[in-house]
């Protein structure tokens, strides 16, 4: 495949992957840029011993690795003139974005545990099969399994906790209202 | 083992095996059906094609009116490879559609030896997206398909692949050990702010012990540095900060380093 096709093919499983790794929305379009630059060097070495999207995904996490160092890192280095603590901008964009579903499923990822998050949002989500998450994460297949099922419950849990404490948005949401 | 049955599948499980609600099963495929928008899609590429090889002017050089036309005919939606490259060393076609995002172009590679070797071609991907496969179930609502796309600012001039800038001990670390290391950090640093010097020194000796090979390393010291100097241990903090700069010449966190630690 070139570049392009590839690209066309799977720049938004790139960019959820990114997303859900924790890149920030005006971040993204650079780490996209940034996948595709390393697809672009690499694609030789690619041997096809893992499924595309898999190499993809395994791109996605080291890229988003890296941005949420340095992220850390500027965070640590902040000048102590800005205040500690809870961020305004996003908070506002939350509101904003409060009742949207996409919103919601979001806050619910972004909650669980970063391990267990990974495998459901692979399989749940992008439709990977299990062994291709075994390999994506490096993990044993019955180790991506148990993940899933403690993902599961998370999920569940999180969703009833919502519904419980914010009815309203939730029933907009399921569009039932 | 097989796979068990994925939650937004008809009869898809949740949790203990219970039944998968109608909100879950629509939440997955807000999840499933989240994407660029076209716009954005196309910008970000003309940004990964502008950083792989530098446009040259069409023009001024041999064959380049040949293939602005082939890549302008990929732009349309041919996408299939150009052929019409001429056997210059490094030679580049970008072609612009008209201002839009989108943009195909034909890389060719000299691989030093006096040969021209064409190493990929790289085309426009279509105007329009194909779709996703679409989930068995909950298809979104219509209404809600807008929301689910997110608009992202694409930045004109992306910086360049920073690649292993920081190392295989980033590299290694889990996603929740690098927010446990980060957090911890962090809230040394909070202590630190607050006043508590020997506090914040609690915090990142236990940081020290926990994440001895972890990827904060230097702003650990930077403000082991700091917080030793505010509860009055001059020395150490001298002794220490010449042991960071020699390690970390180049550190961004140098210049806090000097002014606590600095001869």
């Amino acid at each position: 495949m070139t570049l392009a096709e590839i690209y066309e093919k799977y720049a938004d499983f790139v960019w959820r992957a990114l997303r859900r790794q924790g890149v920030p929305p005006d971040d993204s379009a650079d780490a996209i840029q940034e996948v595709f630059l390393i697809v672009h060097r690499t694609l030789d070495s690619f041997e096809g011993r893992s499924l595309l999207s898999t190499w993809l995904f395994t791109i996605c996490r080291s890229v988003a690795r890296d941005r949420r160092l340095r992220a850390l890192r500027m965070e640590i280095a902040r000048p102590d003139l800005l205040v500690d603590g809870v961020d305004q901008r996003a908070n506002a964009a939350a509101r904003l974005e409060h009742n949207d579903r996409l919103s919601l499923l979001e806050t619910i990822l972004q909650r669980m545990d970063g391990d267990l998050r990974e495998v459901f949002v692979l399989f749940e989500i992008e439709d990977m099969t299990g062994e291709e998450i075994s390999q994506a994460l490096s993990i044993p297949l019955g180790t991506v399994y148990s993940r899933l099922q403690l993902a599961r419950k998370a999920f569940k849990r999180a969703v009833v906790r919502m519904e419980m404490t914010n009815p309203a948005p939730v029933v907009r949401a399921g569009g039932r209202a | 083992m097989s796979d068990p049955r994925r939650m937004i599948e008809p009869d898809g499980r949740s949790g203990d095996g219970e039944l998968v609600t109608p909100l879950e099963r629509e939440l997955l495929g807000a999840g499933r059906s989240q994407k660029l928008t076209s716009p954005n899609k196309g910008r970000i590429w003309m940004g990964i094609t502008a950083q792989i090889l530098p446009p040259v002017v069409p023009g001024h050089l041999p064959g380049t009116e040949a293939g602005t036309g082939a890549a302008a005919t990929a732009g349309l939606g041919t996408a299939k490879a150009l052929t019409a490259a001429s056997a210059v060393k490094g030679a580049i076609v970008i072609a612009m559609l008209g201002g839009s995002s989108l943009a195909g172009y034909h890389a060719i590679r000299s691989h030093g030896t006096g040969d021209v070797a064409l190493k990929r071609t790289v085309a426009a991907p279509p105007r329009s997206s194909p779709a996703r496969a679409a989930p068995p179930v909950a298809e979104p609502m219509a209404q809600t398909r807008q929301s689910q796309e997110e608009a992202v600012v694409p930045r004109a001039t992306s910086p360049v692949v920073r690649g292993a800038r920081d190392g295989a001990a980033a590299r290694r670390q889990q996603p929740s050990r690098l927010a446990a290391e980060g957090s911890v950090v962090l809230e040394a640093r909070r202590t630190l702010r607050d006043g508590d010097a020997a506090g914040a020194l609690r915090r990142l000796e236990a940081a020290r012990g926990e994440f001895a090979d972890g990827a904060l390393v230097q702003e650990r010291e930077a403000l082991t540095i700091e917080a030793l100097y505010r509860d009055g241990q001059h020395d150490a903090a001298t002794h220490r900060a010449a042991s960071f700069l020699r390690a970390y010449p180049g550190s961004p966190h140098a210049a806090s380093v000097r002014r606590f630690g600095g001869p």
